[in-house]
């Protein structure tokens, strides 16, 4: 099936309608805007609804390992990988329904348009903000080439066409309907990427039912050849340590991820949030679930060992696509995993913009008392866009190893280091700069060097003594230091 | 409501969160790793898988549902606005 133009008209197409949706909500929020340029661009002036709010939230979510990687593992070691993928359920309900209202309050209160305004509010320390922009811009940037690496690696698995015609297709469009549409352009673009992985995902378990002559044939290949993937625990491949990490890693302590508290001070109402929360945990968990479970049922076209399919785990999606799928249907289908890729692309490219632009730029010409004219921020966010966009771009065409690094560190190091911040920021008066300070530095560098060196605490991964010093700095520094000015603490914990 | 009651409730709802969280989190290991140990098989499938997987979803939803619904409030976000509902 190689270089069939039906494996690559899909997705080209999904991309036109990325890029024309983009230009749309552009054309109509320059209209309809009168708060002013930043707030329109980063959060679209704090209008989205519940089901644009769920959508997009899910969709950063979702990475292109939720459609890869993940299902992948599925294969390999069975139900015990889709078990364990339902904890995110909670993903969700926890960030909006613990942060969800108090960030919204306190957002509006002091007009933050960015989580970390908040923070640099909240503790009133500059530090603390510049640390936060740093570790946002690093960990998005090599998250960002791992989902265009992904994405574009799936492409040419599946279509036959080289891996930078991908990249090109939906890396190149995706940075630029960024820049075209800001907040509410992604926000929207998301919603419908969420809606496409569905579909993609739908379609790809019928045909997988199918190709592997279904659901009773391949359960009961399963349950001959390979009887340990109908135990939880996988003959050992899934030890209840790995349970645990997975409730913290991908469960409780995403409450903590930078690009999905963004979303709590971005949203209209109450009813919204209300309905966002309802709806994201049906889809969250249909798309989890969802994918593992096909992943499983992959073993129906794939029945032989891993190393007959390459050896790694990431080649079982695109090759159970090929197998089971008419080219025109597999470059169908392949757009459900570019949609996750660059669903997660476009949200953290405007949230590290906003980190540079907002956070560091802007701030310190305000510090120097000196006007930055709305012209100019229009100008300066739209091109740091562009440009970190572009140099995410031309990293992901030949990747160095060291991002693969930052990358590993990545999703647990963004909640090592703002877990707390968040939480007891909004939770516990006596949280202070000295210990958001250390609690952000020093848990980020005992989660990277555990990570590093393979230490850990009982097997349970090292989120768990990433987040165990935070919050040990965190108390302490609460105790020892100062508590914030009456002044700052009403806007968090008002006494009328 | 005023700000100090909002902010009580927002406080609430979290409490109302975490406490959710704890019955997701029992509802999932009984029904996976319980049921499990029961070794039923339906239609092909493991019981468990079923009810530890599908099960704790929709057990998430209805929960999630309950608590948005009952403990949940509507107000306004923005000071000024004053009473909504």
């Amino acid at each position: 099936m190689n270089h069939n133009i039906f494996g690559l008209l899909p997705v080209f197409l999904f991309m036109l309608l990325m890029l024309a949706v983009s230009i749309y909500i552009r054309n109509q929020s320059a209209k309809k805007s009168s708060g002013g340029f930043i707030r329109e661009y980063f959060i679209g002036s704090r209008s989205l609804g519940g089901f644009v709010l769920a959508m997009t939230t899910v969709a950063t979510y979702s990475s292109v390992s939720s459609f890869v990687g993940g299902p992948g593992q599925a294969w390999s070691v069975g139900f015990g990988w889709v078990y364990m993928s339902v904890v995110q359920v909670t993903a969700l309900f926890l960030v909006l329904g613990i942060l969800g209202k108090k960030m919204a309050m306190a957002a509006r209160k002091i007009d933050a348009v960015t989580v970390i305004d908040v923070i640099r509010h909240r503790y009133q320390s500059d530090a603390l903000a510049n640390i936060s922009a740093v570790i946002i811009v690093l960990f998005f940037s090599a998250t960002m080439v791992a989902q265009f690496v992904g994405g574009a690696k799936l492409f040419e698995a599946v279509t036959g066409y080289s891996y930078m015609t991908g990249l090109v297709l939906f890396g190149l469009v995706v940075v630029i309907y960024t820049t075209i549409g800001g907040f509410r352009g992604v926000a929207v673009t998301d919603a419908l990427c969420a809606i496409a992985m569905l579909i993609g995902m739908f379609i790809l378990l019928f045909g997988i039912l199918k190709a592997g002559g279904g659901y009773e044939a391949i359960m009961t290949q399963i349950a001959s050849n390979k009887p340990e993937m109908l135990e939880p625990l996988s003959g050992g491949e899934m030890p209840v340590s790995l349970y645990l990490s997975q409730w913290m890693l991908v469960g409780i302590f995403t409450v903590g991820l930078p690009q999905s508290v963004v979303r709590c001070v971005s949203y209209k109402d109450t009813k919204s949030l209300h309905r966002a929360i309802i709806i994201g945990t049906i889809v969250i968990g249909a798309m989890n679930i969802g994918m593992n479970f096909i992943g499983v049922l992959a073993q129906g076209v794939l029945p032989d060992d891993l190393a007959a399919y390459g050896g790694s785990v990431d080649n079982i999606m695109p090759l159970a696509i090929v197998a089971s799928l008419k080219p025109l249907i597999a470059g169908i289908t392949i757009i459900g995993p570019v949609a996750a890729s660059i669903s997660t692309v476009s949200s953290l490219l405007l949230t590290a913009t906003s980190s540079i632009v907002k956070d560091i730029y802007i701030y310190q010409k305000e510090k120097k008392k000196e006007q930055v004219s709305e012209k100019k921020t229009s100008f300066l966010s739209q091109v740091w866009t562009l440009v970190l966009g572009i140099l995410i771009f031309i990293i992901s065409i030949s990747p160095p190893d060291v991002i693969w690094k930052i990358n590993m560190f990545a999703f647990g190091g963004l909640e090592t280091a703002f877990f707390w911040v968040f939480l007891l920021g909004m939770f516990w008066k006596k949280a202070n700069k000295r210990g958001a300070v250390w609690a952000m530095a020093a848990g980020t560098i005992v989660y990277c060097v555990t990570m590093a060196l393979g230490i850990t605490a009982g097997g349970i991964h090292q989120i768990l003594l990433g987040i165990g010093v935070s919050l040990i700095c965190m108390l302490i520094g609460g105790w020892t230091g100062k508590t914030a000015d009456r002044e700052v603490l009403d806007v968090y914990f008002p006494e009328a | 409501m005023t700000r100090k009651e909002k902010f009580d409730q927002a406080a609430r709802e979290a409490k109302a969160v975490r406490v959710g969280l704890i019955l997701i989190i029992l509802f999932w290991i009984i029904s996976g790793f319980g049921v499990s140990r029961l070794e039923i098989t339906v239609w092909h499938t493991p019981l468990w898988v079923i009810t530890g997987c599908v099960g704790t979803w929709v057990f998430s939803i209805v929960l999630v549902t309950w608590i948005v619904k009952k403990v949940f409030k509507d107000f306004a976000l923005d000071e000024e606005d004053g009473d909504e509902s």
